[in-house]
């Protein structure tokens, strides 16, 4: 049997630790989601946890359709949109945190380093002025490694619309990607 | 397909093969089609390499402070209840008791008079002559199954408490 179902087992038996469990697997995955969506870690921690809340309250009625980590995130994405959606129109500020796209350390040159860090800086701001959902779908692609149907079924849109909004925003970074390089290289000439 | 979506199936390794033969045609002839690929593999580099975000050390337990007391344990009880178990342990207990008069009485030996003693021995002793031999031989066997489903039933209710942590 699936270890989530194991513990989705146990817990719905009363114990309550196979519970805590599912929520240190899968934290990290759900904080991103909401971060991604709401940019403010304060607000995103208290939408994951608000998630966690809904998903121990609702796991009865999981009927294994789709794995728990996909359910789980349908259900983070949906307490962050609507998080989005009910605050004040001004306060869509972008969260002060430097390392907002933490990047694994690479055993690269220092001159692939340099390069590195440009280009993660380039595609973070690009991803910083994103539409939060759009980033959040990015997320879900590239972090939480969630195939086309599995996004579908936690965004709601059809397979179709989530693999060309995915094609566009990819086009769109990378577009951005190479407009900034040109303009570095003819400012160092 | 128009030719940048092609350029990104091509570097997620999703083309068909008669796909993959035309870019690959074009990146031999093509230099600025070329630096896009390369473009679009530092982009899927860097977008690949992103981690996820921690929240707080406390959020696990916040999130534990916060569920609801929904899901409580399972009670555990044996299959047969405590009253038919007393009442199996007592009627097994009369049986043997029985037995052990009836033999008393048809024994060789001839025992000292012993008073109350002997009155209940006639007593249980008549009430066995009258059972036929071959349905003590059928009851007997089936006391003795009982007993050990009900010590094994037992037994089990002890483990399931004991790994329950009760």
């Amino acid at each position: 049997m699936d270890n989530d179902i194991l513990l989705i087992n146990q817990t719905l038996e009363g114990k309550e630790t196979s519970f805590r469990l599912l929520v240190e697997k899968y934290q990290n995955y759900v904080f991103s989601v909401t971060l991604k969506v709401l940019k403010n870690r304060e607000e995103a921690e208290e939408a994951a946890q608000d998630a966690f809340v809904k998903a121990y309250r609702a796991l009865a009625s999981f009927e294994q359709r789709s794995k728990f980590g996909t359910w789980l995130y349908q259900i983070a994405w949906r307490t962050a949109i609507d998080r989005y959606r009910a605050r004040p129109a001004v306060s869509k500020s972008i969260d002060d945190d430097k390392n907002f796209l933490q990047i694994r350390d690479e055993e690269d040159t220092p001159a692939q380093q340099m390069q590195r860090q440009n280009t993660q800086k380039i595609v973070q701001e690009a991803l910083d002025r994103m539409n939060p959902e759009d980033s959040a779908l990015l997320s879900l692609y590239y972090l939480q490694e969630q195939s086309v149907k599995e996004i579908s079924t936690i965004t709601g849109l059809t397979e179709s619309n989530v693999k060309v909004k995915l094609f566009r925003l990819r086009d769109a970074l990378k577009n951005q990607l190479t407009r900034h390089l040109k303009n570095e290289v003819k400012s160092l000439i | 397909m128009n030719t940048p979506e092609l350029l990104w199936k091509y570097a997620e390794g999703e083309c068909s093969a008669r796909e993959k033969a035309v870019v690959e045609a074009r990146l031999a002839s093509d230099a600025d089609y070329r630096e896009e690929l390369d473009m679009i593999l530092e982009l899927q580099s860097t977008l690949t390499s992103m981690e996820p975000e921690q929240p707080s050390m406390r959020f696990t337990q916040n999130v534990m402070e916060s569920l609801p007391k929904m899901y409580a344990p399972a009670p555990v009880e044996p299959l047969v209840s405590p009253v038919w178990a007393k009442i199996f342990w007592a009627a097994v207990a009369v049986c043997f008791a029985g037995l052990l008069f009836w033999g008393k009485n048809y024994g060789s030996a001839k025992p000292q008079p012993v008073p109350y003693v002997d009155e209940i021995s006639q007593g249980l002793s008549s009430i066995f002559k009258a059972v036929p031999g071959e349905v003590v031989g059928h009851v007997v066997p089936l006391l003795l199954v009982v007993a050990t489903l009900l010590i094994v039933d037992k037994m089990l209710i002890a483990k399931k408490l004991n790994l329950k942590g009760l």
